[in-house]
């Protein structure tokens, strides 16, 4: 097993008509992660997406996928690439099984029709392979998409807004389905959202961008550990002036309504408390501000340009 | 060999839609009713007719419905593929996109192909069993091609066949490259009837000039080099003078044109 990222981005721009859509943007999706990719509409997520399975040409800088350069020997990397760019779209002429052939067909290795039948098996589609893909739901053509994407068995499946235009439980069942998938292929997974909870639910890491630039990579794992260290506590007191003078080599700001906020770690809470029992200060309510994904997203992106 | 399975993709997609089905069905139910009414009603020609003069007049009759749909299939393959999203499906492949390209448009010239191909066995064969392969229209008068279509043999009426191919895939090339370029089916279709309907007059008109010689018109028409009054279709080349070759060069050179530049467009166009 080789170190080396499954895709890498270094330092890639893409302008259209001299605008810049994307702007120096690198990073890695290491194998066997989920790897979000979370900005506003229109923060160019599609147009960096679009670049790596080829769509559309770079502008500066390189893309590599298994370590092939995507420009120069496309044809090695695309090998390696599975993907469904926003709506998973087949042809509704032809049955199931005939669109995997397909795609089977235009695989650089050839696939077997046994591998064919497990991918059918694996996304639950052994009903209705032999039916035309027009009487498909939306969900059950999500679920085909998937099947093309992983019949030549990729190390990178690559989702463009995979949950748009899903019902609240469809999204349920593909977040699970691929998690699942991701651990029976052994693949990684490069999803783009640009809804917070998805990707709070699917990725071991993310990276947000907004306007086309790099705005932060977030492990969404570990977060609470990053957050441990140093806590931001909240107490509700009667005297909030004489709260802030005791605490304040814990950086104790003074808010409204009787509140005092300070920075503290978990294991100090019990003795700030007696010290300003000791005071004779009423404590009222103590609580610990976990800073959501969502805060964290929205300073990210300033609020975002999202409507 | 990736190269036959896209080719295997191409046509497999074409027979899969209701049209192509709907195509083939509607030749061969007017081939049969062509043979019906010439059995029932035109007695006078059916007696004197055979297989091969069956096989010439369906050609004459139905040549254009061919025509049509390898015209409306140059149009579509590429741009239904826009149209219905699968574009991305056959781009993020590791196929590079001029053999995707290529793949499309030799199924269309297969496709095409095999409907001549479709139209001469099954005309033959109805032929055959309406009108038998007896002898043909025995003419009195020594005019040439009137003799010659009395006693047509198996080869000419072969070979009549195969000399419609260079016009029409030119057409359909037309079309092909209209609509890779533009994304646009229906104006890849208008450009290519235009061209199907007026190419003769254009022809004819720019041979007042010195460029004449270099317009693709003048040059289609490669039967007109044939020796058989049958083939020749009542068409005498252009320039008699320039002769078979520079009729084949200047064609070369058009299709070389028009599948060029398609290729380099597809293959620098962002999909969006």
């Amino acid at each position: 097993m080789s170190n080396t990222p499954v895709v890498e981005l270094r330092n890639v721009t893409k302008k259209i008509k001299g605008k810049p859509i994307v702007q120096h943007l690198s990073f890695s999706v290491q194998r066997g992660e989920v790897y979000g990719f979370l900005g506003p509409n229109g923060s160019g997520k599609t147009t960096t997406i679009r670049m790596i399975v080829g769509l559309s040409s770079i502008t500066e800088g390189q893309i590599l996928v298994e370590g092939h350069d995507i420009t120069k020997s496309r044809s090695q990397a695309m090998a390696h690439v599975g993907a469904i760019v926003e709506n998973p779209e087949m042809y509704g002429y032809m049955t199931g099984m005939q669109n995997l052939i397909h795609f089977s067909r235009m695989a650089s290795t050839p696939i077997s029709k046994e591998r064919i039948m497990k991918i059918v098996e694996l996304v639950e589609l052994t009903h209705a392979i032999k039916q035309k893909v027009k009487t498909y739901s939306l969900g059950m053509r999500q679920r085909l998409g998937i099947a093309q994407a992983l019949l030549h068995s990729p190390s990178i499946l690559i989702l463009d807004e995979p949950t748009n235009g899903l019902d609240p439980s469809g999204i349920r069942q593909l977040r699970d389905h691929l998690r699942y998938l991701a651990k029976q292929e052994n693949i990684s997974i490069l999803v783009s959202s640009h809804l917070l909870s998805e990707i709070e639910l699917m990725c071991d890491r993310a990276l947000v961008i907004q306007e086309g630039k790099f705005i932060d990579e977030i492990s969404i794992h570990n977060q609470p550990e990053e957050a441990a260290n140093a806590l931001s506590v909240e107490f509700e007191v009667d005297q909030a002036a004489a709260a802030t003078a005791v605490l304040q080599d814990w950086q104790a700001k003074t808010g409204d309504h009787g509140k005092v906020t300070i920075m503290a770690e978990k294991s100090e809470i019990p003795r700030l408390v007696s010290l300003l029992v000791a005071q004779d200060i009423s404590i009222y309510q103590i609580h610990i501000k976990t800073e959501s994904l969502e805060d964290r997203f929205l300073a990210l992106t300033k609020g975002g340009t999202q409507s | 060999m990736i190269f036959l399975r896209l080719v295997q993709n191409e046509i497999m997609k074409i027979n899969s839609k209701r049209q192509s089905i709907l195509f083939f069905s509607l030749l061969a139910g007017l081939v049969l009713i062509t043979a019906i009414i010439i059995k029932a009603y035109i007695s006078d020609l059916a007696l004197v007719m055979n297989y091969l003069q069956f096989t010439m007049l369906t050609i004459t009759i139905f040549g254009f419905l061919i025509t049509l749909f390898g015209l409306i299939l140059g149009a579509q393959i590429v741009t239904d593929e826009y149209k219905d999203g699968t574009i991305k499906q056959l781009l993020i492949r590791p196929s590079s996109r001029v053999s995707i390209l290529f793949s499309k448009y030799l199924s269309v010239l297969i496709m095409i192909t095999a409907a001549y191909f479709f139209l001469f066995v099954w005309s033959s064969l109805l032929g055959f069993i309406f009108f038998g392969a007896g002898e043909g229209l025995a003419s009195a008068e020594k005019i040439p091609l009137l003799e010659e279509i009395g006693n047509l043999t198996f080869t000419v009426v072969f070979q009549f066949y195969l000399t419609e191919l260079p016009s029409l895939f030119f057409l359909a090339t037309l079309s092909f490259f209209t609509a890779t370029i533009f994304k646009r089916s229906a104006l890849a279709l208008s450009v290519a009837i235009i061209a199907y309907f007026s190419g003769k007059v254009i022809g004819g008109l720019s041979q007042n000039y010195w460029w004449g010689e270099y317009i693709v018109f003048n040059h289609l028409p490669l039967y007109a080099y044939s020796d058989s009054v049958v083939i020749q279709r009542f068409s005498s080349p252009a320039y008699p003078e320039l002769g078979l070759s520079f009729s084949i060069i200047i064609l070369v050179l058009y299709f070389a044109i028009m599948l060029g530049s398609s290729a380099l467009v597809f293959s620098k166009r962002d999909v969006a």
